[in-house]
């Protein structure tokens, strides 16, 4: 991170072969678009090289740092382009199947955290797992998901709530098993 | 804000999808509460680990030396300026962002300072968008009942962004406007998204807009805002 935010090509050029296959795969996942996505994960690492100097370590890890700005630019601009809202069930799916074998180039989270959180989630009802995918990858805010399930807000909010806490709480007990 | 409240809307926040406006009110909460910035601390980690699950898939050959080119670390040879980006694609599309952007802002500026630094405020974002005012109107059925409203902005280009509320929106099929001589322009590129909302360029100036009229299939079906 300081050859990057001294803007040390070599740096950048490393930074960039390190992270971007998870920053393109989840853009991809979010667009549904190559082309539209190389160029989000482009000006991910673009804002990531320009405010590489605030980057705090002690809020998080590099990858989810930047995963966090990719996915934030992947949504500004499905906005932008209103496009038609994506399916969760199919992020969920695609999520099950980056699940298999795994990849030489996941440098992001260890594996075996990746895999708590995935079968954390697997344990979750149908519609509070549509209502996560729709908010954490999506953007969706309580009021879209109401709209896009066909019901109330007050039953988006306790759906997207009661995810996190249920995935809060498995990765807890699991940490202290 | 409460605890109650703030913990009810920590998900949300999280995940980056809270209202601006309760997410102002639980952040005002939060600084001075040890225990609901734990909980949201907790649940932030949460969200972090979800954009880890993400599959994982290479990009196109070449794609680090295209990053390291936009930096401007290495000598662009005619890097492609992203589609999406350029600004003959984006003006149309975020222009009726950053207008909403901008009025939220000189709401917002209006409550927290005072009248002579909104007036500032407000016209160095004119300045930056090169624009000479902001409108918002509402736009009304035939029986004056509130279903949207019209934004406008006078610049150039000028552009509306239309929003109507969910009750109205499946009666609406065009848009046109009705300029103060009479004189109507149909908004060809006119189709409400998901969310009941239209934003674009308009072909005339803003102050020459009389009203902004929303058509169903049938004669009665109007909805207009008055630009006057």
């Amino acid at each position: 991170m300081s050859g990057l935010a001294a803007g040390d090509r070599d740096a950048a050029t490393a930074f960039t072969r390190r992270f971007q296959a998870r920053v393109y795969g989840l853009v991809l996942t979010i667009v549904r678009d190559e082309g539209t996505a190389e160029d989000i994960a482009q000006e991910t690492f673009v804002r990531a090289w320009k405010h590489a100097r605030t980057y705090d370590p002690r809020r998080g890890r590099v990858a989810t740092w930047l995963l966090t700005i990719a996915r934030n630019i992947a949504i500004d601009v499905i906005r932008v382009k209103s496009a038609e809202p994506l399916d969760p069930d199919l992020v969920a799916n695609k999520l099950q199947q980056a699940g298999v074998g795994g990849s030489p180039a996941d440098q992001g989270a260890p594996p075996d955290e990746r895999e708590r959180v995935r079968a954390a989630i697997a344990e979750l009802p149908l519609e509070q797992r549509r209502a996560l995918f729709l908010a954490a990858y999506l953007g969706r805010t309580a009021q879209e998901v109401s709209e896009l399930e066909g019901v109330p807000l007050g039953t988006a909010k306790t759906r997207i709530r009661t995810a996190m806490l249920r995935l809060r709480d498995s990765l807890e007990t699991k940490n202290e098993v | 804000m409460r605890c109650e409240e703030t913990r009810d809307l920590a998900a949300e926040i999280a995940l980056g999808i809270a209202d601006g406006e309760e997410r102002a009110e639980a952040l005002r909460h939060l600084s001075t509460c040890e225990e609901c910035r734990r909980a949201l601390e907790q649940l932030s980690l949460v969200a972090d680990e979800l954009l880890v699950l993400a599959p994982v898939e290479e990009p196109p050959a070449g794609f680090e030396s295209r990053v390291v080119e936009a930096m401007g670390l290495q000598k662009p040879p005619g890097r492609r300026l992203p589609r999406w980006l350029s600004p003959r694609w984006l003006a149309p599309r975020v222009g009726p962002a950053l207008a909403t952007a901008a009025v939220t802002a000189a709401v917002l500026v209006g409550v927290y300072h005072d009248d002579h630094q909104t007036a500032e405020r407000y016209r160095g974002i004119l300045d930056q968008a090169g624009g000479q005012y902001f409108q918002a109107e509402p736009l009304q059925d035939e029986n004056g009942v509130r279903s949207g409203v019209a934004f406008g902005y006078e610049g150039s280009p000028s552009w509306l962004l239309l929003t109507v509320n969910p009750a109205h929106r499946g009666d609406v099929k065009s848009a046109e406007l009705v300029t103060r001589n009479g004189r109507t322009i149909p908004l060809r590129s006119f189709k409400l998204d998901s969310r009941g909302s239209w934003g674009g360029a308009i072909p005339v100036k803003l102050y020459r807009v009389g009203s902004v009229r929303l058509l169903g299939e049938r004669p009665g079906d109007i909805l207009q805002a008055s630009l006057r």
